[in-house]
């Protein structure tokens, strides 16, 4: 029954509607953020902000560290670059110093002397294994002439035999078509040195009766005039006595390595140069030509 | 003088340039960037080149002349290299028509049994008329035999590029009959 035509329901929803937000700013008088039944709400609220907080930590983190590593990687490439021109400034550095000590020496050697030399750079090697030459940057426009003797500091590497204007092709002393005259130091026999293979040569025509030991010193002997007289050739490595023979075949290891020497001097004038004189005169420097 | 001519002189005047070019190459550059292993003989395998491709009788004489020029690169004697160059176009001459392969595959087989005839012939004519023969050197031939035979390839695509570029398909297609009637 209803007397005044009343809608109960309508109403009590619009009591509902506005006795909420009485409740609530009841509730917030009263500050009960801490009740009970917020817990769970706010257990869901954390777990959640946590795990959105840990990915945006992580986005963050992996995007800096991402804009760190091209930071990185630009300063990387920056530094190995640095590091590239430092390393070959040191290896021009060393080999500059190298030069420079080799020059010096050169420069010490040719002062020293009374041979008139001219200064050459090897340019080239032989186009074929059986011929042991080398071309120098010297020719016949510098005053070079077949014949003449080619040495570096160390000792005898060859002669010229095919001078042309700007270059000249020399005759290795380990080449088979060469043939230096040579003598033993410490007994003075002469000999015939002749090319074997690209690093020794063989001294012949030695007398059986002398006395020669590994080691031995061999040096120029002059009789062919190319070189000049006493200049450190090779080493003794072997002797071999055959029965039939009357000579020695001797094994030599030159003293300079002819496959990879690049600066060489050209001999002149010899001047009557005579380093067995010199070499008598100071023990010592036998001894430096033998080592 | 013809136009044919003239390519044909210019042709071989290319070809010798760059036969200097590779001896060159193998005497000054190779040894001083990469000594420590052998340079190949890209001159031989040019001449190997020659002998498979061009005609045998301007071949041989042209093979004598890249024979004297080879000469000035190295203290080989001018009788070791006539007589080996010679012997080697030879066998190569009796073995090109009778293998069956073609393009580069085909000469990188002729070189690698050119480059052992070489060397062979080398060793044994050098022992028949040289007074101080040369040794066996069995190691330093093995390795470059073998080097030879890498750079083949590669030198066959040269070449190969270098002789295309001097042949002209319009005038050695036409036979000399038509082409004389077509100029009538």
């Amino acid at each position: 029954m209803n007397f005044l035509n009343f809608n109960f329901k309508k109403a009590f929803i619009l009591l509902l509607v506005l006795s909420l937000p009485l409740i609530s700013i009841n509730m917030e008088q009263k500050k009960i953020q801490n009740s009970w039944f917020t817990q769970p709400f706010s257990f869901i609220a954390q777990s959640i902000q946590n795990i959105f907080s840990g990915l945006s930590t992580g986005v963050r983190g992996t995007t800096s560290e991402y804009l760190n590593l091209l930071n990185i990687k630009s300063e990387n490439a920056r530094v190995m670059k640095e590091n590239d021109e430092l390393k070959t400034r040191l290896n021009q550095f060393s080999e500059n110093q190298n030069e420079l000590e080799r020059l010096r020496t050169l420069l010490d050697f040719q002062n020293n002397t009374k041979m008139e030399l001219i200064p050459g750079q090897v340019i080239g090697r032989d186009l074929v294994v059986d011929h042991k030459t080398i071309t120098i940057n010297k020719g016949t426009k510098h005053g070079l002439k077949e014949g003449q003797a080619v040495l570096t500091v160390s000792g005898a590497v060859g002669y010229i035999f095919k001078p042309q204007y700007f270059t000249s092709h020399v005759m290795l002393v380990t080449d088979r078509y060469s043939v230096v005259d040579a003598l033993i130091q410490k007994t003075r026999a002469h000999g015939i040195v002749e090319g074997k293979t690209k690093d020794s040569c063989v001294l012949l025509y030695v007398e059986r009766t002398e006395d020669v030991k590994v080691g031995d010193l061999i040096v120029t002997g002059g009789l062919d005039n190319i070189f000049p007289k006493g200049f450190p050739l090779g080493v003794v490595t072997d002797i071999e006595r055959k029965t039939k023979s009357a000579s020695l075949v001797i094994g030599i290891k030159p003293v300079v390595d002819p496959n990879t020497v690049e600066e060489v001097f050209i001999v002149k004038h010899a001047a009557l140069e005579n380093f067995l004189e010199k070499t008598e005169d100071s023990p010592n420097s036998a001894q430096a030509g033998h080592q | 003088m013809s136009s044919i001519r003239l390519r044909f002189y210019f042709k071989i005047f290319i070809f010798t340039m760059v036969f200097f070019v590779l001896c060159s190459f193998q005497t000054s550059f190779w040894p001083n960037v990469i000594p420590w292993v052998p340079s190949p003989q890209l001159w031989l395998l040019m001449i190997f080149f020659i002998s498979l491709r061009w005609t045998p009788l301007f071949t041989i004489f042209y093979i004598y002349f890249l024979g004297f020029c080879l000469t000035r690169f190295s203290q080989i004697p001018l009788k070791m290299a006539w007589t080996t160059l010679l012997v080697t176009f030879g066998l190569l001459s009796v073995f090109k028509d009778r293998v069956r392969l073609s393009g580069a595959l085909s000469f990188s087989f002729f070189t690698l049994l050119g480059s052992i005839v070489f060397e062979f012939c080398y060793v044994g004519l050098s022992r028949i008329i040289e007074a101080n023969p040369t040794s066996m050197l069995f190691l330093e031939r093995s390795v470059q035999i073998l080097v030879n035979f890498i750079f083949s390839y590669v030198a066959y695509t040269f070449f190969e590029w270098l002789d295309q570029f001097f042949y002209n398909e319009n005038i050695w297609s036409k036979t000399p009959e038509k082409s004389d009637g077509v100029e009538q």
